[in-house]
C-alpha cells in the first residue's frame, strides 16, 4: 500500500489545498485502510485507497465549511462584547 | 492575430495553470487531478470519486481549467453542422479511446476546420502543461517513515491485544475443571458464553451485551447476510462491493 503514498498525497494536498492538513488526512485513510484491508475484495488497491483519501478528504471539507458558517457570528458577538 | 486565447494558450505556462487548477471548484479539482496528473483511466475516476457513469466525468478536467484559466465563454467558430458531435468527440479523441470509424470522422473534421483545429491544439497544450512534473505533489521529506511509523504503532496494540486474549482462551481451555468466574477477562467471558449457550439463567447486562455481540457474528456468517448493504439502489450498492470499505461512503 505504501507504494500508493505519493498518489495518495497528491490527491489529498490537491483536495485540500493545504500541506498539513494533506499530511494528517492521508495518516488518517491509511490507518483506516489498513485496519479494513483484510476485507478488501477488489481488484485495485490504488483506487481503494485514493477512495479513501477522497472520503477522508471530503469529510474534512465539509467539517471546515461547518466551521466556517459558525465563526463569523462568534467573532460578532466576542465583538459586541468587548466593546460594551 | 492574436486574440485572447492564442495569447493565454501561446503562455500557457505551469503556474498560470496551476493557479487556475487551484481555484476549481473541488469536484473538478479531483477529477483534473486523477485524470491529468495521476493519469487514472476514467473508469478508475468513476470507481473513487463514487460517480455512477465513467461518461459523466469526461471533459471535466478541461472544463475546470478552461472555465479557471480565463477560456470560458463560446470558442469562435463552430458554425458548422458537424461541428457539435466533432466538440462533443474531442476529449474521448484525446484520450484515444473512440473507435476507428468516429476516429478518423473527428480527423477529417479537424483537418477542414479551423475553430475545432484550434480548440483541439488548446486541449492538447492544456494537458501538456498540467502533466508538468511542477504540479504533482511529492510527500514531503520523512512522512513516509512517519506514516510507516504510525501504521506500525496502529498494528501494535491491536495484536498485543489478539495475543492476550489468544492466551486467556488457552488458557481456559486447559483450566476446564476451575470453577466459574476464574480469570474473569473480557476474552474468557465471550468463550464462556459461547459455551453455556444463549439463554442462561441470571444474565448481566454484560452477559447480554456479549450475547448480542456473539448472535450478530453468528448472522453475519449465515449465507447471504455476509454483508448487509442498507440500500435498493445499485449505485450505492455496487461501488460499497466495489471497495469493500469498513464504512458507507457518503
Amino acid at each position: 500500500m505504501l507504494p500508493q503514498l505519493g498518489a495518495a498525497y497528491n490527491l489529498a494536498r490537491w483536495l485540500t489545498r493545504n500541506e498539513h492538513d494533506a499530511q494528517d488526512l492521508v495518516q488518517e485513510a491509511l490507518l483506516r485502510a489498513f485496519k479494513a484491508f483484510h476485507g478488501f475484495r477488489g481488484t485495485d488497491p490504488r483506487a481503494w485507497l485514493l477512495a479513501i483519501v477522497r472520503n477522508a478528504c471530503y469529510t474534512w471539507l465539509r467539517r471546515g465549511r461547518a466551521q466556517e458558517v459558525t465563526t463569523p457570528s462568534t467573532k460578532r458577538s466576542t465583538r459586541r462584547t468587548g466593546t460594551c | 492575430m492574436l486574440n485572447p486565447e492564442r495569447l493565454v494558450l501561446k503562455e500557457a505556462d505551469t503556474t498560470r495553470v496551476a493557479t487556475g487548477a487551484r481555484g476549481a471548484a473541488v469536484e473538478f479539482r479531483e477529477v483534473l487531478v486523477l485524470r491529468e496528473i495521476e493519469g487514472l483511466s476514467y473508469k478508475e475516476i468513476a470507481t473513487i470519486a463514487d460517480i455512477p457513469s465513467e461518461r459523466s466525468c469526461r471533459g471535466w478536467p478541461a472544463r475546470a481549467g478552461r472555465l479557471q484559466i480565463g477560456l470560458a465563454g463560446p470558442l469562435g467558430g463552430g458554425a458548422r453542422d458537424d461541428c457539435q458531435e466533432a466538440r462533443s468527440l474531442l476529449h474521448a479523441f484525446l484520450d484515444d479511446e473512440l473507435d476507428l470509424t468516429h476516429s478518423l470522422d473527428v480527423q477529417r473534421h479537424l483537418d477542414t476546420c479551423p475553430a475545432c483545429a484550434r480548440e483541439h491544439s488548446a486541449q492538447r497544450a492544456l494537458r501538456t502543461a498540467l502533466r508538468d512534473e511542477a504540479l504533482y505533489f511529492r510527500p514531503p521529506e520523512g512522512f513516509t517513515a512517519r506514516a510507516q511509523a504510525a501504521l506500525r504503532a496502529s498494528a501494535e496494540p491491536v495484536g498485543a491485544a489478539d495475543r492476550r486474549v489468544l492466551r486467556a482462551a488457552s488458557r481456559d481451555e486447559e483450566g476446564s475443571g476451575c470453577p466459574p468466574g476464574h480469570g474473569r477477562r473480557p476474552g474468557v467471558l465471550v468463550v464462556t458464553i459461547l459455551r453455556l449457550g444463549p439463554g442462561a439463567p441470571g444474565q448481566s447486562a454484560d452477559d447480554l451485551l456479549a450475547q448480542e455481540v456473539v448472535a450478530s457474528h453468528i448472522r453475519s456468517l449465515m449465507p447471504g447476510h455476509l454483508a448487509d448493504v442498507p440500500s435498493s439502489d445499485q449505485h450505492t450498492v455496487k461501488p460499497w462491493f466495489n471497495g469493500r470499505l469498513d464504512f458507507s461512503p457518503p
